[in-house]
């Protein structure tokens, strides 16, 4: 994590003053997607370059501590070695940057990552996840039984209805949803959010990181992700301390495609290791 | 395995710069068509390649590598003239075919260019050095649009176009700067409404030629599409070609102007595009960030032809500033056959004016900031911002070049509207505000061809898109697109009236002097005598008078001798009507239409009377009265209909078609119908809300100034000017106001 927000004094006429014309920005999103492209080994570069963005998820009713430790296996390994080997890139220590799942399976998560050997942060999603409807106390309970259990990232759900009433609420780093509604991260959303980060990091020097979370699928998503924070952005926000994307199975796709960079050919389902 | 360890140092080093690397597009496709010519590419006619011998020819370089690519033909008279016989052929069949078969063949000709559009971007963007994305993205598809929604409205000819015809063969002057697409804008209209075309493209650029290939290919109707490549300058020879009715040009003001001064007298029809300036008005209530994409997409995309002038407003001067010149570093310029940058190059020209722009601009004070990922190697331009470039430089006059933007401060609403509108182009313009009405208050007064609201350069082929002022004056898209290629049923094609021996320099420059001509006879009352200017009767500047002969040869009346003096005032009069008469609802027009209307009823004897004079039988006589008195009526109420919106989906937003008035208008009647022809033009230019300076008849101006009576005490003072006098030499004079919007010449052939 980058230093943290300080925060400022809540100024509501830089909210007042925020114009976002629709139109335009969907016309941008479209336009950001089909004006860059990456292609051979700067794609290859790139997508492991997005592996290290991505926190490695799962948030399913039915998780439990084997497939937490796969996941968490996963993390650590999440290229195939020889392919890594083929691009010279098996000494970069290339993890996810973190794995993300709910309080209760921290501990598993935590214990497996020890068991394997690395320091890959445990995120937790807390606080009434995912609609944060609850009892501030339990939700500030939650948080600190997931800290206590080892989590060093906390996935807050703000309190959607103090914002919809204007009570704002500050952060470290915002993401685009929950990854549990019907629209997740789009890339309309995601501009007007990373405009906002860069108009607050242009007042304040604070530089607040982003999290796409929900329907990043594909390798080429992932691209036109990191194309979209160094468009808007810029370099200095592709570091995983101020962006991660928030993802389950597109790590896979992910080393598919690093696959047949490598080797000229499509991997078959059983070629690559499951998560 | 092997290409990959070869690979690897590559992808670690990029891993930690995370740097864009090259995204080619292989053109591999362009050139094995090159060389299916054999990489000589000629002409076009007729469905078949024309490659006459003993002619020059031009190479089409790579403007990037200066690669040679191919050698193209440069046209002579005698091919051009091929050509334009092909296609006064074809016209004889494809002008009587039903619309739906002509229907059918626009989509045939979509259906081509979709299967071959890889052949056709690639192509486009090797030889114009265009970025392949914009060609791909939006100028193919877009092409193939163009096709689809004409071929619809060639479907629907019979009905909805009843009573026009189509002109006849069409001649087209594309300009070097200009893409393929801006052919389409115009090929496509001329072609759904029954007209053929022959276009003179510039040497060394093929896709227009490939274009006219997949159109020859389809195998029925070959010769309704030649191309022939060859310099501007044979533009008059393909207008002086029989079968020839009109000459569409776009590209520069000063070519277009030099095409208007060869033509003028050909009896051809001129349509002009000229200029690729753009502009954007961004406010304090602007979202900024999406602006600063509109001038991305204004300039800094391939898109557009030309530069930007950026008007801010000052409270948000430094916002838009620091976001524009960040946005600008995050900007790629390179290779146009890369699938990942912005800009390409558009060779040495183009490099060469930008540059001296910029030069002269340093020179004169101005900032200048420059940005981008660009190659050093020197075809390439990067963004260019400029700023502080004092108003009154000469630069700040002239047309900025692509791909400069000039950004200038202004203060208020008003002030924006003064100086966006104070130079002679009127092309294209954005708007941006969240603020509803202050974006539509804007884009109503400003006084371009289209305006964006919160979005710049949007196209649809169902929305018309044209210029005002120096931009021309032709429209294309839409319904107004298919106008400029019809004409009313029954017309008669127009003959050249070029009279050899005028001479510009002298044409109405001296008055002869007018003397008393004897006894005053006759058994009406003393005509009304002076200038109708600013709503009253004036004495002339030159205190001179003409007489006014009867039929019998016996003197009618004095009427006054105007001058250019009078023609000045004329004018001003009317400028300063203007405003309230545009103010002014279209019910409140139709109503004083329609009072003037019933006070030439009233009149009716007497002004029949003065016709007699003039030999009219007085049934004839009457007859005039009465049908100008309807005309007057029907366009009273064509006042009220006037402008209307439509949707159109794909632009995510409604568009809005207004009819403004032209200004003033200067009208030179015809010497016969003096009464008839005179109200017949007045009205319809009052009922568009204009107003107006007229000559009336040289024979018989006495019933227009007696309607002039009536005229002054029903309509707002200036509204309606009518200065007497020699013809010729008032017609000079208007031509020579240059604020006189428009002037409609009827009368003699000796100037058209």
């Amino acid at each position: 994590m980058a230093a943290h927000n300080l925060g400022t004094e809540l100024d509501l006429s830089w909210i007042s003053k925020v114009q976002v014309n629709h139109p335009a920005v969907l016309r941008r999103a479209q336009q950001v997607q089909a004006r860059r492209t990456v292609k051979k080994e700067w794609q290859a570069a790139w997508l492991l370059k997005a592996v290290t963005f991505i926190d490695l998820t799962t948030l399913s009713g039915d998780d439990t501590s084997s497939n937490v430790q796969r996941l968490c296996y996963k993390a650590k390994y999440p290229i195939r070695e020889d392919l890594l080997k083929a691009l010279n890139m098996h000494d970069k220590d290339i993890t996810t940057a973190a794995v993300c799942v709910y309080p209760a399976r921290v501990c598993d998560a935590v214990r497996a990552l020890k068991a394997a050997g690395c320091n890959i942060p445990v995120a937790s999603v807390a606080t009434g996840f995912p609609a944060g409807q609850t009892h501030l106390k339990t939700r500030l309970e939650e948080i600190r039984l997931a800290v206590e259990d080892g989590a060093t990232e906390i996935d807050v759900v703000i309190n959607r209805s103090l914002v919809l009433t204007g009570q704002w609420e500050g952060s470290d780093f915002i993401k685009t949803s929950t990854g549990k509604e019907t629209v997740n991260a789009t890339f309309p959303v995601a501009i007007v959010m990373l405009r906002a980060i860069r108009d607050f990091f242009w007042k304040t020097g604070n530089k607040i990181g982003f999290k796409p979370a929900g329907g990043i699928r594909s390798a080429k998503d992932a691209l036109a992700w990191l194309s979209l924070i160094k468009e808007e952005l810029g370099d200095e926000w592709l570091k995983p301390e101020l962006f991660r994307i928030g993802a389950s199975t597109l790590l896979s796709d992910i080393e598919r495609q690093i696959y047949h960079h490598v080797t000229g050919r499509y991997a078959a389902y059983h070629d690559l290791p499951m998560s | 395995m092997a290409a990959a360890t070869r690979t690897a140092p590559r992808a670690r080093e990029i891993f930690t710069t995370l740097e864009y690397g090259p995204a080619p597009e292989s053109h591999a496709c362009a050139l094995a068509w090159l060389d299916t010519q054999d990489r000589h590419l000629g002409h076009y006619v007729n469905g078949k390649w024309l490659k006459p011998e003993r002619r020059n020819s031009v190479p089409c370089q790579d403007p990037i590598t200066g690669e040679n690519l191919a050698s193209c033909l440069q046209a002579q008279a005698e091919d051009v003239a091929a050509a334009v016989e092909a296609a006064r052929t074809a016209l004889e069949n494809w002008s009587t075919l039903p619309g739906a078969r002509r229907a059918q063949h626009l989509t045939r000709l979509a259906k081509m260019i979709q299967k071959h559009q890889r052949l056709l971007w690639t192509l486009e963007s090797l030889v114009t050095g265009r970025a392949v994305r914009e060609v791909r993205d939006r100028d193919v598809p877009l092409a193939q649009q163009l096709l689809q929604y004409h071929a619809v409205q060639a479907h629907t000819q019979e009905e909805a176009l009843a009573g026009w015809e189509p002109m006849g063969v069409i001649g087209l002057i594309v300009p070097p700067t200009f893409s393929f697409l801006e052919m389409m804008w115009r090929i496509c209209p001329a072609l759904a409404v029954g007209c053929t075309v022959v276009v003179l493209v510039p040497p060394a650029s093929p896709a227009p030629l490939l274009l006219a290939q997949l159109a020859g290919e389809l195998g029925s109707f070959p010769g309704i599409l030649n191309m022939i490549s060859g310099p501007t300058s044979l533009g008059p020879v393909l207008a002086s070609q029989p079968g020839v009715q009109k000459v569409a040009f776009c590209g520069a003001v000063e070519e277009g102007r030099t095409l208007r001064r060869t033509l003028a007298g050909q009896g051809l029809e001129l349509s002009l595009a000229l200029g690729a300036e753009s502009l954007l008005l961004l406010t304090e209530a602007a979202d900024v960030d999406s602006a600063v994409e509109g001038v991305v997409d204004a300039t800094w995309s391939d898109r557009s032809q030309g530069g930007l002038r950026l008007l801010i407003q000052e409270s948000v001067w430094d916002e838009t500033m620091t976001r524009l010149q960040a946005r600008m570093g995050r900007l790629r310029v390179g290779r146009g056959l890369d699938g990942a940058v912005d800009m390409g190059a558009r060779g040495a020209a183009a490099r060469d004016l930008a540059q001296r722009y910029v030069h002269e601009a340093q020179s004169q004070g101005a900032q200048v900031f420059q940005a981008g990922d660009v190659p050093s190697d020197s075809p390439f331009y990067p963004p260019t911002l400029i700023s502080d470039l004092p108003p009154a430089s000469p630069c700040a006059q002239t047309e900025v070049p692509w791909p400069l933007v000039v950004a200038s401060p202004f203060r208020t609403a008003k002030e924006a509207l003064a100086v966006a509108n104070g130079t002679p182009r009127g092309g294209s313009a954005s708007v941006w505000s969240e603020r509803l009405g202050q974006a539509l208050e804007l884009g109503y007064r400003l006084r371009m061809g289209i305006v964006w609201i919160n979005a710049h350069g949007l196209r649809d082929p169902a929305v018309p898109t044209g210029g005002c002022k120096e931009s021309g004056s032709s429209w294309h898209g839409g319904p107004d697109g298919l106008y400029e290629y019809l004409r009313p049923s029954g017309t008669p094609a127009r003959q050249p009236s070029l009279s050899e021996n005028l001479n510009y320099d002298t044409f109405g420059l001296a008055v002869p002097s007018t003397l008393p001509a004897g006894p005053e006879t006759g058994p009406s009352s003393a005509p009304p005598y002076g200038l109708f200017v600013g709503g009253r009767f004036q004495a002339p500047g030159a205190r001179s008078s003409r007489p006014i002969q009867d039929s019998h040869g016996n003197l009618h009346g004095y009427v006054a001798e105007g001058g250019a003096k009078d023609i000045r005032g004329a004018v001003e009069a009317a400028h300063q009507a203007a405003p309230g008469w545009v103010g002014q609802s279209p019910g409140a027009r139709a109503a004083l239409l329609g009072a003037l209307a019933a006070a030439l009823e009233r009149r009716e004897s007497a002004l029949a009377a003065r016709l007699e004079r003039h030999g009219v039988e007085l049934k004839v006589a009457k007859a005039e009265v009465e049908l100008s008195v309807r005309r007057l009526r029907a366009w009273g109420a064509r006042a009220q209909a006037q402008g209307h919106t439509l949707q159109v989906a794909e632009l995510r937003g409604p568009v809005l078609r207004l009819r403004e008035p032209l200004g003033v208008l200067a009208i030179v009647c015809p010497d016969e119908w003096p009464l008839l022809a005179f109200v017949s033009l007045l009205a319809p230019a009052l009922a568009h809300g204009n107003t107006v300076v007229l000559v009336p008849s040289g024979t018989c101006p006495i019933p227009a100034l007696e309607v002039c009576q009536d005229v002054a005490t029903l309509l707002p003072a200036g509204l309606v000017n009518v200065v007497t006098g020699d013809r010729d030499h008032l017609t000079r004079c208007l031509a020579l106001h240059q604020d006189v919007q428009a002037l409609w010449y009827f009368g003699s052939v000796q100037e058209d």
